[in-house]
């Protein structure tokens, strides 16, 4: 688990990479999209055996939009964003300028492989922008897979199993802010054992900086 | 001889670009996509042979892909054509999908850029949007359509009441409703008394303001399960529901009669009318709907030989 100080940093840091994605995402659709991580959590095997409900308010009910991306290198792992997909349409037609049609724009099965096209690219830059940053934080090259999209639906019992299969997941709840919606989404990077340590070191170097600053 | 095959042969059109951003392989797809030969996009740079990467946006996307590694795919839904036919505009209705990697070779850096051309699918979706669209504008028309035409039916468009089509309807719905419940339902007739007069003197305009007033009073006076209607001109029926005692249905009509004598401001004209009204029972008067009103009527002229401006049920 983290300590308030390593969530405050690791908020602050993360904040600053999906402000760019947002910056990129809105001169690429033409249209205001703000972007904030409001909530910071990891979690190891180890804290979810401890409290197994810990992460149970980011679970969405029903059918999920889950984009992709494994990264290697540097670091090692996978990144995840999720969007319920009652909300995904609504993010499609934002990004396309469009209003929903017939008020249809809530349900799943009104997706279309082109509204996955721009799903993908949202999330690609999101991912893109924020594991960049975490290459950069920790001075190392990635290697990233080709995006990948999908659309899942996982009872909760089952998003929870998912958790307990990863060794380390940086987990990040997101807000899109569109024109007059807000559309919440999470990020998931699973990282592995040594990935981890290498950033929990930096946190630590940094909130030890921070506290003699202080001090 | 046979990678140089597969790659002409692909329907995705491949570019790989140089760390200094310079086309150094274009596949046929590609050629064919721009109408152009191989020779005039060799050695050239991207943004100079294809001006959307000439955007700082997009020169930017293969920086970032160069220094980081980082994949990127772009969506034609949003960023429309990246490859179109040399002097020619982009189409309105082009759209391309770009995928951007970088590849290592011997430590030096290559961009690959995979154009996959989308435009046939993306005029299947504009015009299943469109469909869409339509479809629901025409189906709001048709709601809209349908409520007009629904208000018609029932109801008198001067005074914002039911009209005789849906009274009746209501009548023979209240009866058999009462069938059930043991209690009664009643008719009242209602005819202004003066109302010619008012019209030859003051006007027809004045006279739909007096009848239009006519019909807030009675609402003010009937509860919200009564029913009010304008059977034409100046006369108007109402539906007692639930009736307990004749002596409540004298009561409610009288409500009404003094109601109605309070005088009227018309645009500035004050006046004043009464009304007559005649009253029947149900089932104690008739169990007939037509018979009910009838009675109601009857004794409403009945009220109007006797010196207007009164209630009463017909007397035989």
């Amino acid at each position: 688990m983290l300590s308030e100080l390593q969530k405050d940093i690791l908020c602050e840091i993360v904040n600053v990479y999906i402000g760019q994605a947002a910056s990129l995402l809105s001169d690429m659709t033409g249209q205001e999209i703000r972007l904030n991580v409001p909530q910071v959590l990891l979690l190891t095997g180890a804290s979810i055996e401890d409290n197994p409900t810990v992460a149970d308010d980011i679970w969405t009910q029903g059918h999920i939009v889950s984009s992709s991306i494994v990264f290697s290198q540097g670091l090692h792992g996978k990144t995840f964003l999720m969007f319920p997909a009652s909300q995904a349409k609504t993010l499609v037609n934002a990004c396309l300028g469009e209003a929903n049609l017939l008020n249809c724009g809530q349900d799943s099965r009104d997706l279309l492989d082109t509204d996955f096209d721009v799903l993908k690219e949202v999330a690609n830059v999101i991912l893109n922008s924020i594991m960049g940053g975490f290459g950069d934080l920790l001075d190392t090259c990635l290697e990233y897979s080709v995006p990948e999209i999908e659309m899942l639906f996982a009872p909760d019992n089952e998003q929870r199993h998912f958790l307990s299969h990863q060794t380390s997941i940086l987990l990040l709840r997101t807000e899109l802010f569109l024109k007059e919606e807000s559309v919440q989404g999470v990020i998931l990077i699973a990282f592995g054992m040594e990935s981890i340590t290498l950033l929990l070191e930096k946190i630590n170097a940094m909130a030890e900086g921070a506290s003699n600053y202080a001090g | 001889m046979l990678d140089e095959l597969v790659l002409d042969r692909i329907e995705v059109g491949l570019l790989l670009l140089d760390s200094s951003l310079k086309i150094v392989r274009c596949n046929h797809y590609l050629e064919n996509l721009a109408k152009k030969p191989q020779q005039e996009i060799l050695n050239q740079s991207i943004d100079q042979v294809f001006s959307r990467f000439a955007l700082p946006r997009y020169k930017q996307i293969l920086l970032e892909c160069l220094t980081r590694g980082q994949i990127r795919f772009c969506s034609g839904m949003m960023h429309s054509a990246f490859v179109s036919p040399a002097n020619v505009p982009q189409l309105h209705h082009s759209r391309q999908n770009l995928q951007v990697r970088r590849l290592e070779s011997n430590g030096d850096f290559f961009v690959l850029l995979q154009i996959t051309d989308i435009s046939d699918h993306f005029q299947r979706v504009f015009h299943l949007k469109h469909l869409i669209k339509d479809l629901g504008a025409d189906y709001e028309q048709a709601k809209a359509t349908g409520e007009s035409m629904r208000k018609q039916a029932y109801y008198d468009h001067l005074t914002g009441v039911y009209n005789r089509n849906f009274f009746m309807h209501q009548l023979r719905y209240e009866i058999k409703q009462t069938e059930r419940n043991q209690r009664q339902v009643a008719v009242l007739f209602l005819d202004l008394d003066g109302f010619k007069s008012v019209n030859d003197s003051f006007g027809h305009s004045s006279g739909d303001l007096l009848l239009q007033q006519t019909a807030v009073r009675l609402r003010e006076c009937v509860r919200g399960t009564d029913i009010i209607s304008r059977f034409g001109g100046d006369e108007f029926a109402l539906i007692l529901t639930n009736i307990e005692m004749k002596e409540n249905v004298i009561k409610v009509a009288e409500k009404i009669r003094k109601s109605l004598v309070v005088p009227y401001d018309l645009a500035g004209i004050k006046l004043s009318v009464s009304a007559s009204i005649g009253c029947s029972l149900y089932p104690s008067d008739s169990i007939d709907p037509q018979a009910l009103i009838d009675l109601a009527d009857r004794a409403m002229y009945q009220v109007k030989f006797g010196g207007k401006n009164s209630v009463a049920f017909y007397q035989c």
